[in-house]
């Protein structure tokens, strides 16, 4: 069980989440759009992504359901719940205070806003 | 499009760590729609097809990591709720005896409860390699109960209680007897009428061995998927079997009788039956008091826990078919093939799956090995404990493996025996036709389907250069025996022959014609991409074509 908690603690969780915050999608479309929004800084491998997702699920966060593709083909999506929506915002706050005593530490506090 | 052996590789390693079934499943499809979008996207940058196909697989990352973290996901979690209505229904029990019987009885129960309750817990949540173990253990818990309770309690051993528990564990061995459907409807219906015929002689051992052969039979048609319906079923089925399996012990207590005098007991209401006198062995209370208190008391308290067991555990692990990426039947995206009769080309539980890139082509590319008529990788399924492992896996493959063979001396007759099944005459002409066919027109090409020596299936093919303007590939006649229909063999077979017919024709054009009406063949043949081309073939069938692959995976 422990494995699976820290599966679900990692910022990995906190990138999936928030792509899904925007509408469901199936797992090689989150590549494909973590890719694209880091600038290809994150290259999410589906190695660590399906365990996340199915940890995910069962931990009630997202949902996934059979779908269709843009191209037609069948898809397993995965959809946010409500509990993943909290669970979201929970991983954001924490990030954002991280982030931001990050930024004190490593200097430049002038221009750091508190969040 | 594409299936590749570093693909088929990833996957092997990647699935490892998950048993067959649903989850399993569902990633594998998951993670063969990944590499296929992924393939499809180095392919539109440009990559030849090899490769991209490899690039996808590569971009997926380790799958040992996978394996090892999917894991993780899928640990099962503890039957909470199972547990707390095991423990309530023993503390309730056993105020109740207390309550009768005095404090006396009372550690004995306990005893026996906490065993019980880790039979339960074993049952729901244990690993296979856990069930040798888990056995040993009871009949040692058994022993040492028997030696103890009587110093504890100052009363005899409460040997039925215990027998209570042991009855799970001996279904469990009884279902690892290789029964086929009907053995283990059978034993099922034995067990069932030597519980009633015990219980209404009184003898509680007789019932309790026949409750353990009825348990090892729900076990068995619980892990065959025997309605192929899935859970809902296989709830059913157990609550029907742990109802009467109930009933019989409450029974079988109305008429209760000293361990001691059990054999003579058992003697004497055989001696009687045998003599046409049944009232010496059936003297039954039917009155509703008598038969709560023993509902509530000792068989009944030790009997329901033994027995929710077998539910529970049929109910969470049986009746989910879908070993090796197979799909369960009426899962969204499926060509719903769940329901229909066997047909010419039988379809087995385990080997579903809708038309998917991933598994056009190639398919039979692999050893196809359809469902065992054991049901053998159910094993994995239903309870866990009795997973086949290693040397026996690996034999257990062979065994299933299908295989073609032209037909000749050695088979003909083999294939002349087979039949089709009631209701399917008429989709398919019969072997003598097409054997007597085959002779007047040296292209076609029959052969016999073989699963071990047994020849399960015919089937015929061939080329044409008469039609114009290439000449066509067609494949004709597939059959499967009526008596090996419905496991799957259909679709093994066919990935095979088409995986023949691009090895000895190149990579072309399949034509072949369904009989109107055969909706389970077109369907079939429609999963692995046949379509309809409009066209009639001179006996007024319906042509299917399968185009050429595009793109082909380097034989």
């Amino acid at each position: 069980m422990g494995t699976d908690r820290s599966l679900l603690s990692g910022d990995m969780a906190l990138l999936v989440l928030e792509l899904l915050r925007e509408g469901d999608l199936y797992g090689y479309e989150m590549t494909e759009a973590l890719e694209k929004r880091s600038k290809n800084a994150f290259h999410l491998k589906a190695g660590t992504l399906y365990p996340l997702l199915h940890a995910m699920e069962r931990a009630g966060w997202v949902e996934s359901y059979e779908g269709e593709s843009a191209a037609g083909k069948p898809r397993r999506y995965y959809r946010l719940t409500e509990a993943g929506r909290a669970a979201l915002e929970e991983k954001k706050r924490a990030w954002t205070t991280y982030a931001a005593a990050m930024r004190r530490v490593l200097g430049g506090e002038e221009h750091v806003s508190e969040p | 499009m594409f299936r590749s052996p570093e693909r088929e590789a990833f996957l092997r390693a990647a699935l490892r760590s998950l048993r067959p079934g649903r989850a399993r499943a569902a990633l594998e499809r998951e993670l063969r729609d990944h590499m296929d979008d992924a393939a499809e996207a180095y392919r539109a940058q440009g990559l030849p097809p090899e490769e991209a196909e490899a690039r996808a697989v590569a971009s997926m990352g380790d799958p040992k990591a996978l394996a090892r973290q999917i894991r993780q996901a899928h640990r099962p979690a503890a039957p909470v709720g199972a547990l707390v209505l095991l423990a309530a229904m023993g503390a309730a029990s056993a105020v109740l005896q207390t309550a009768s019987q005095g404090p006396g009885a009372l550690a004995s129960r306990l005893l026996a409860l906490a065993l019980g309750g880790a039979l339960g817990a074993a049952a729901l949540c244990l690993d296979a390699r856990w069930a040798a173990p888990l056995l040993g253990g009871l009949v040692a818990a058994f022993l040492a109960a028997a030696a103890l309770t009587p110093r504890i309690s100052g009363g005899y051993p409460p040997v039925d209680a215990l027998a209570a528990l042991l009855a799970p564990g001996l279904g469990l061995l009884a279902g690892r007897l290789r029964l086929r459907r009907g053995g283990a409807i059978l034993l099922g219906a034995a067990a069932l009428g030597a519980m009633a015929l015990c219980a209404a002689l009184g003898s509680r051992a007789g019932a309790l061995l026949s409750a353990a052969a009825l348990a090892g039979a729900a076990l068995e048609l619980g892990r065959r998927g025997a309605w192929r319906a899935g859970r809902g079923a296989a709830w059913a089925v157990a609550a029907a079997l742990a109802l009467g399996g109930a009933l019989a012990a409450v029974l079988l207590y109305a008429n209760g009788s000293a361990p001691a005098q059990e054999l003579l007991y058992v003697k004497n209401s055989v001696r009687a039956l045998l003599e046409g006198d049944l009232s010496a062995g059936a003297k039954m209370d039917w009155s509703g008091d008598y038969l709560l208190a023993r509902l509530t008391g000792q068989w009944g308290w030790w009997a329901w826990p033994a027995l929710l067991a077998l539910p529970l555990a049929l109910g969470l692990r049986g009746g989910a078919p879908g070993p090796d990426g197979g799909l369960r039947p009426g899962e969204p995206g499926l060509d719903g093939d769940g329901a229909e009769p066997a047909d010419p080309a039988a379809h087995g539980p385990g080997l579903r799956g809708r038309p998917r890139g991933g598994l056009r082509g190639a398919r039979g590319g692999r050893a196809a090995a359809p469902l065992a008529p054991g049901g053998k990788r159910w094993y994995a399924l239903s309870l866990r404990g009795v997973a086949p492992r290693g040397e026996e896996r690996a034999r257990m493959r062979r065994e299933n493996e299908l295989r073609i063979l032209p037909v000749g001396p050695e088979n003909r007759a083999a294939c002349l025996g087979l039949r089709t099944a009631p209701g399917q005459e008429g989709f398919v002409e019969s072997v003598e036709d097409c054997l007597r066919e085959a002779q007047g027109y040296g292209a076609w090409r029959p052969v016999a389907l073989l699963r071990g020596e047994e020849v399960v299936g015919f089937a015929m093919y061939g080329f044409f250069p008469m039609y114009k303007p290439a000449g066509r590939v067609w494949l004709d006649r597939l059959l499967i025996g009526a008596a090996h229909q419905g496991r799957g063999y259909g679709r093994a077979a066919l990935g095979l022959l088409l995986a023949r017919l691009r090895a000895e024709y190149g990579n072309r054009d399949v034509y072949l014609s369904v009989v109107a009406g055969n909706e389970a063949a077109a369907r079939l043949y429609a999963s692995f991409g046949f379509v309809r081309t409009g066209e009639k073939d001179v006996g007024g069938e319906e042509v299917y074509v399968r185009r050429a692959e595009e793109m082909l995976p380097p034989s």
